[in-house]
């Protein structure tokens, strides 16, 4: 009995020991699983870095967009056209009273006069020569020299704005200097972003509600129209929709008469943000009866 | 927004990786978006449209009760459309003085009509009735179209109403309307044991009822022809019965035959030159059509079952009957000229009455099942059966012309007699028609002008 137990124990030992040695020896695996960084990504976080630029450098403290040197200045909303904004001109007297926050402005208390005379070389080349020709008048003082109110007149480098009746993709900014930088996922890369797949959805959901459709069509009849529609910043349609395609039928001035009514109805569409104006303001809605019950 | 280096480096990868792959998934979505924004409606939210009928104006002071009634008309014919919501006249802030100028669109707006109707009544010369109107897009503010005039004898003036109806209602639905059309239908009276059945006719919505025969015979199923002046109906008066052709302009009545065991009456064909109907031979009944000038039959169906209530499709290609073959009756399909026929009906329980729409998009039917009838429709293939409507006794689906209603009689269990009763295919809108006294086996017209 005893010498079970020291037969049984001694086997024991060796074999522990022996599986000790050779798990001692055995080499790491040479193939160890690699650890992905993984971070969530919000669909926030995704609009704002996708209108950066990817081959941005990182700056730590990025400076917000600027298009002119000059004195800050707040544009006080988004919506009017850009041939409508007066802040494109250098030539404002004085900050607005009351400048709303802008998050891509740091607010300055006071501009610093010698900045402002920087002249923008790529964009106001008619206002740099003014302040030349200033400058050769006058001695070189130190001393502000701000270019004179002057009424509105012909640009011709101003005929590509006026004819651009785009609104504008974000505001223009001033700074005291210009910056044309994008930063990696700035806080005012979100003007860019995409219409959402929730405002589309809220959309297409309001405009089906809003539809009567005409009693004729339903699942079977193979017709279709594609109306287009243009908006105004709050949602409201801009003009009545305009019938742009559709099937040749009988029944397609019904049906597009319809379409039109429910836009017309249902008006204004406040599930569209404005912010995302640009990507809303000119939209094809198709109205096709291929889910209609009967 | 600052953050550590290292942080950084994973951020950026995180971002670079995170947005190529939601990157795919936003180009395939909004692939269409991107380079052509738009959006696809395929369902809607069907809602009667709100519509404005101020009364039309009267030329003279002798015109108010023709415009006051041609308004009425109008009115009661969209409502019973199911398709228009007439707005309450009290509700009306602009009163119309002229017929000429655009309405104030806003007033119109601001009691949510969608629609107006503006109109005028005015006597010509030689005493002709004329009603001019125009129809308006309330939120559009524009007119629909061009504006219309009617001229018609004075004592014709519902005519006049159902045919604006008809007007508006094929400008707004795209549709053909129904309004201006008759029926005619099996006037029932007496009691139910002594029960006198006539031949009457009237305007779809009841209106100006005619009697067309005495009552000393027990009438059944009448037909119109595609041109709307004649019907076909079945009497049994002494004997077997006959099948007869009348004339519903001149009173002329003309037998088409005898036809011993027929349980329907012989359908036109659409061209009108020739009847369908099934002849019984002994224990069976096929199909057979008749040429109504020259009398000849020609067979169809040579099946030892029961072939019954043909009908023809629109186009005159193919006929659809009714058909025990198979051991129950159920529904078959078959090419006019005779041939192979097909059945399509295949739910539970007994299928009769089959009847072509005049759009040949569906064929409408009576249904037998757990002892109740049902109305319904499926398509011409046998897909998309629904049925409309259920009861102790539904039967005999007759289309308005454009396909869009279906009028049946009903008889309500242990009720003193039918009813006639309309049904949009939507399967909405169940209305009553009103008639004289009990109602069966109506026919619709065609379209009268």
């Amino acid at each position: 009995m005893r010498s079970d137990w020291v037969i049984s124990g001694s086997v024991h030992a060796v074999l522990m020991t022996l599986a000790l040695i050779s798990l001692a020896n055995s080499k790491p695996s040479d193939d160890p699983v690699n650890q992905v960084p993984v971070q969530i990504v919000t669909d926030n976080d995704l609009s704002r870095a996708a209108l950066g630029q990817r081959n941005a450098p990182h700056i730590d403290k990025p400076k917000p967009l600027a298009d002119k040197a000059d004195q800050l200045k707040q544009v006080d909303q988004v919506a009017p056209k850009v041939a409508d904004k007066p802040a494109i001109t250098t030539s404002s007297p004085a900050p607005m009273p009351q400048p709303k926050p802008q998050p891509q402005q740091k607010p300055q208390p006071k501009p610093d006069p010698k900045t402002a005379q920087k002249p923008d070389k790529k964009k106001d080349d008619f206002k740099a020569d003014k302040i030349a020709d200033l400058l050769k008048k006058t001695d070189p003082p130190k001393a502000e020299n701000k270019p004179k109110p002057k009424t509105p007149q012909y640009d011709p480098n101003q005929i590509a704005q006026l004819l651009d009746h785009r609104d504008p993709q974000r505001q223009v900014a001033t700074a005291d200097a210009p910056n044309n930088q994008a930063g990696l996922g700035v806080p005012n890369a979100a003007s860019n972003a995409q219409l959402s797949q929730s405002e589309i959805d809220a959309l297409r959901e309001r405009i089906r509600d809003c539809w009567s459709p005409p009693p004729g069509i339903n699942s079977n009849t193979n017709i279709y129209v594609s109306l287009r529609v243009l908006f105004k910043p709050d949602g409201s349609l801009a003009q009545t929709p305009v019938l742009v395609a559709g099937t040749a039928s009988p029944l397609g001035p019904a049906l597009a008469e319809s379409g039109t009514r429910a836009l017309l109805m249902c008006q204004p569409f406040k599930m569209l943000r404005p912010e995302h104006y640009a990507q809303w303001k000119d939209i094809t809605v198709d109205f096709n009866p291929r889910d209609l019950s009967n | 927004m600052t953050y550590c280096s290292s942080l950084h480096v994973t951020r950026r990868r995180a971002l670079t990786l995170g947005a190529a792959v939601a990157a795919m998934t936003l180009t395939a979505r909004y692939a269409a978006a991107q380079s052509k924004p738009g959006i696809v409606i395929t369902q809607g939210n069907f809602q009667p449209m709100p519509i404005a009928i101020p009364e039309l104006l009267p030329a003279t002071a002798n015109d108010a009760d023709t415009g006051h009634g041609i308004t009425q008309i109008v009115t009661a014919d969209l409502q019973r459309s199911g398709l228009f919501a007439p707005i309450d006249p009290s509700a009306y802030i602009e009163r119309i003085t002229n017929f000429d100028a655009v309405p104030n669109f806003q007033d119109w707006r601001a009691i949510n009509a969608q629609a107006l109707i503006t109109g005028r009544a005015s006597r010509q010369p030689d005493g002709r009735l004329k009603a001019e109107f125009r129809l308006w897009d309330v939120l559009a503010g524009q007119q629909i179209g061009a504006g219309q005039q009617y001229l018609t004898t004075p004592d014709n003036w519902r005519r006049l109403g159902h045919i604006i109806s008809d007007a508006v209602y094929e400008r707004i639905t795209g549709n053909k309307g129904y309004f201006d059309t008759r029926i005619v239908f099996v006037d029932e009276t007496g009691t139910k044991l002594r029960r006198i059945k006539r031949l009457a006719m009237m305007d779809q919505d009841g209106a100006n009822v005619k009697y067309l025969t005495r009552g000393d015979e027990l009438v059944l199923t009448p037909r119109f022809s595609p041109s709307s002046q004649e019907i076909t109906y079945m009497a049994y008066g002494e004997g077997d019965p006959r099948v007869y052709l009348l004339n519903i302009t001149s009173g002329e009545r003309e037998v088409v035959g005898n036809f011993p065991g027929m349980s329907f009456s012989p359908r036109f064909s659409p061209d009108g030159q020739s009847v369908i109907m099934s002849l019984q031979e002994g224990s069976n009944s096929n199909i057979f059509v008749m040429d109504l000038r020259s009398k000849a039959t020609t067979r169809l169906t040579n099946t030892q079952a029961i072939d019954t209530s043909p009908c023809y499709s629109p186009d005159a290609s193919r006929i659809c009957f009714t058909s025990d073959r198979g051991g129950q009756p159920q529904i078959y399909v078959m090419p006019a000229a005779g041939g192979p026929a097909q059945r399509i009906s295949f739910g539970d329980g007994q299928y009769s009455t089959p009847v072509w729409s005049p759009t040949g998009e569906y064929i409408a039917f009576t249904k037998q099942f757990s002892d109740k009838f049902a109305i319904g429709v499926m398509k011409p293939d046998g897909s998309g059966e629904r049925i409309l409507t259920e009861g102790f006794d539904n039967e005999g689906p007759t289309f308005a012309p454009n396909g869009q209603v279906i009028m049946y009689f009903s008889d309500e269990m242990g009720g003193p007699g039918p009813s006639l009763y309309t049904i949009n295919i939507s399967g909405r809108n169940q209305l009553r028609v009103p008639t004289p006294s009990f109602g069966s086996d109506p026919a619709w017209s065609p379209l009268l002008s």
